[in-house]
């Protein structure tokens, strides 16, 4: 086995999560030598693509070391996000040929066009080497059926089931969420309304499109969320259509955020970086030391030492987490990864409600993406489709991605979600089911210490729409934290840098 | 950087594999290079090169994605592997151990990439070995090599230079025969050279007969290959990839 080439390193990370990767690339670029450890063999921690046996053999360790440390619950284990309850369906023979053609996301989230990823990606020159699609449509599950919600203006414009009236209000409405309303008077003392009440009060919006606003074009979780953070979110979103297209959202390819993270890692290679995945890379200590840290990690027969250490906390042992020790408040959800290899109803194309042209048209191509929300009593039911044209599945199928915050953590997963998959899809040809539980947000903070960087786990609940550019954040924070202000910024470019991440762009 | 020709290029992806120092950073540089002036240097570093073919009836542009020292713990991303249509395997024919790689290389692409992938399999530093007895084979070339090696830098410049080849009998050196590389090649399907990015013979005949062995007219277009998405050759159907870098285009000029 080879052995790293050097007992020292500027900067050790472990994790090649989103923003652990955005850290380990960007400090490569400012020059730093960095040592990137994963123990698992798949790239990406909590936001991986798995293949399909990948997932069937994470869901099943999952189950084992979740009751195995269901004991030794030290109190900063719940600084992590933890996953159990976790199900498969058995692997058809079709699914078992097919298994390597299948990205899986563990971290399903579709990235706002303005944002601090698409910001990142475009700065690393990371674009390069993922790529993205625009989100088709994104519906709202009703009695009648899926009905799609108009997302821009101009769709509005055209929906001919929202009256003249109502689509004054809407605008009059839209008009105000994109502007600076921090410090409208319309906002003042209602910051903290249900924005469905605020809607319905301050607009005059009839009840149902206050349920497409909230679901649809501000993504909350339930009509009751707070205004002001739901404002924030639908002001970012609303400014996101038009700049790559009608749609606020890109989708990511073959699995969306494992990607991202792969694009990050090797940057970070392109620049030094050294990469250990798997057992070997797993270390066995890490301890602070008056100027750094020092690991053990199989694949070296010596310690190795470093200046700083970036790594989420479920990678590092207890004592050098310091907890605050209130209440763990802790928020879960039930998630659900499910196949199928017929059209989703959903999926569907037909002409918006806008008057038939009578043109011979060619029979318009259904839409590959989706997201369909299920409002419920409290929390919605999120879903999120790809199709073939995302890459992360063979043609002709779907992969089907729900999720929900459970109220009772004793209900299955599979109980709460699978009569909502049936309303997608009859014919699941797999399912997974399994629960994460993530700190609530007072609960734990760790702390960073001077050589240590801890990054935080994105721990709301719109990891949907938030979560790529939470790890963004979190990525850069690491940054800064290890390279200070003062110094070169976050990607910068060197004005001297030639085209880095590959030249003789197309110069045809 | 002529603009003139109007024939549409049809971009292909490449990528290199095989252990670390037999020369793979070399290889793809000697091609890069051949087709403009010396003294442009590439940027070490550099994710990925590109370079343009040119066949009768077509042209083709390779997009060749270097390793990046990320193969030394088996540590290449899938995403490495993802939508490649050519791969070029390098061993040194001067260490046996660097065949066996190869074949490792090969079996790991069989696993994780395109099953129509089109497969080189090339026996570098033939310029160690030349028949041609006079060919100085020692301490020159190998710096001359590790002068051009891009992120396999360091390590190869430290095992090259450690390991001296013998210089007088400078057939001596070649471990790997022509006559079972090339069989081994043969029954796996791949297609076969030996080559030296030192002198740079052989280097294009790599490209040309990977230019020519791929299927262009079965393939359907790969949604990943379109970063560019606007820009795409005519060829492939129109899809709705999005290009990120968008009023980014503000590019210092390209080296192929």
């Amino acid at each position: 086995m080879a052995e790293l080439e050097s007992d020292h390193y500027d900067v050790i990370v472990i994790g090649t999560g989103l923003a652990e990767s955005i850290a380990a690339a960007s400090l490569a670029k400012a020059g730093q030598s960095v040592l990137h450890l994963d123990p698992n063999v798949y790239y990406g921690g909590e936001q991986a693509s798995l293949t399909l046996d990948e997932l069937s053999s994470w869901s099943n360790t999952i189950n084992q070391s979740s009751s195995s440390s269901a004991s030794s619950s030290s109190s900063c284990h719940s600084s992590s996000i933890r996953y159990h309850s976790s199900s498969t369906t058995p692997l058809t023979p079709q699914l078992e040929n097919d298994r390597r053609r299948y990205s899986l996301s563990l971290f399903p989230s579709i990235l706002p066009s303005r944002g601090s990823l698409i910001d990142t990606l475009i700065a690393s020159d990371v674009s390069k080497y993922v790529s993205f699609k625009l989100l088709d449509s994104t519906s709202i599950y009703a009695e009648e059926g899926v009905k799609k919600v108009p997302g821009s203006k101009e769709e509005i414009f055209k929906d001919k089931s929202i009256g003249l009236v109502d689509k004054r209000k809407l605008m009059k409405f839209l008009l105000f969420a994109t502007g600076e309303f921090e410090n409208d008077d319309l906002l003042k003392g209602k910051e903290d309304q249900p924005l469905s009440t605020f809607l319905q009060g301050t607009f005059s919006i009839p009840q149902q499109l206050t349920e497409s606003i909230s679901y649809a074009i501000a993504h909350c979780s339930s009509p009751n969320d707070q205004t002001l953070p739901a404002l924030q979110r639908t002001r970012r979103y609303l400014k996101s259509i038009g700049r790559y297209g009608g749609s606020a959202f890109l989708v990511g390819q073959y699995g969306g955020a494992g990607e991202v993270a792969q694009g990050f890692c090797r940057a970070c290679a392109v620049f030094g970086g050294t990469y250990v995945l798997g057992p070997t890379a797993a270390p066995t200590s890490i301890e602070t030391t008056p100027d750094g840290v020092l690991i053990q990690i199989p694949c070296h027969p010596r310690p190795v030492t470093a200046s700083h250490l970036v790594s989420a906390p479920i990678h590092l042992p207890p004592s050098l987490l310091t907890c605050s020790n209130t209440d763990t408040k802790e928020t879960t959800s039930s998630n659900c990864i499910a196949i199928t290899a017929t059209l989703p109803e959903a999926l569907r194309r037909r002409s918006l409600s806008v008057e038939e042209d009578d043109e011979e048209k060619p029979e318009p191509e259904n839409d590959d993406t989706a997201v369909i929300v299920f409002p419920r009593e409290e929390n919605a039911v999120r879903a999120y489709i790809n199709g073939e044209g995302t890459g992360s599945c063979p043609a002709g199928q779907y992969i089907i991605y729900l999720s929900t915050a459970a109220s009772s953590p004793s209900t299955s997963p599979s109980a709460i979600l699978r009569p909502y998959l049936q309303k997608i899809t009859n014919e699941p040809t797999f399912e997974a089911y399994y629960v994460a539980t993530r700190p609530s947000y007072d609960a734990i903070k760790p702390e960073s210490t001077g050589n240590l960087v801890i990054l935080e786990p994105y721990i709301g609940d719109y990891m949907l729409t938030e979560g790529l550019d939470w790890e963004a954040k979190q990525g850069e924070k690491a940054y800064y934290a290890i390279m200070g202000r003062e110094g070169k910024g976050f990607f910068e470019k060197d004005p001297t840098d030639e085209e880095e991440m590959g030249f003789g762009e197309d110069d045809l | 950087m002529s603009d003139e020709t109007p024939v549409k290029a049809v971009q292909v992806k490449l990528v290199l594999l095989g252990e670390a120092a037999v020369g793979k950073s070399s290889l793809v540089l000697r091609f890069c290079q051949g087709d403009f002036n010396e003294n442009t240097s590439p940027t070490i570093g550099a994710a990925f090169l590109t370079q343009k073919c040119r066949l009768e009836n077509r042209i083709v542009k390779f997009e060749i994605w270097d390793t990046a020292g990320q193969e030394r713990f088996h540590s290449l991303a899938p995403m490495y592997y993802r939508n490649a249509q050519a791969a070029v395997v390098v061993y040194d024919i001067t260490k046996a151990a660097s065949l066996e790689k190869a074949k490792a290389w090969v079996k790991e692409l069989q696993r994780q990439a395109n099953a129509n992938i089109v497969i080189a399999l090339v026996g570098n530093k033939l310029d160690l070995v030349s028949e041609s007895s006079s060919t100085p084979a020692t301490v020159t070339p190998a710096a001359q090599e590790t002068e051009t090696e891009g992120e396999d830098g360091e390590d190869d410049s430290a095992e090259e230079s450690i390991t001296p080849t013998p210089a007088t009998e400078s057939d001596d050196a070649r471990q790997v025969p022509t006559a079972e590389a090339e069989a081994y090649a043969k029954e796996s399907g791949l297609l076969f050279f030996e080559a030296s990015a030192k002198t740079g013979h052989n280097v294009g005949e790599i490209f040309t007969e990977i230019a020519k062995t791929i299927p262009f007219d079965t393939i359907t277009p790969e949604p990943a290959t379109a970063q560019t998405g606007n820009r795409r050759s005519a060829g492939n159907h129109e899809n709705n990839n999005v290009n990120l870098g968008e009023g980014q285009q503000a590019k210092k000029g390209g080296c192929c």
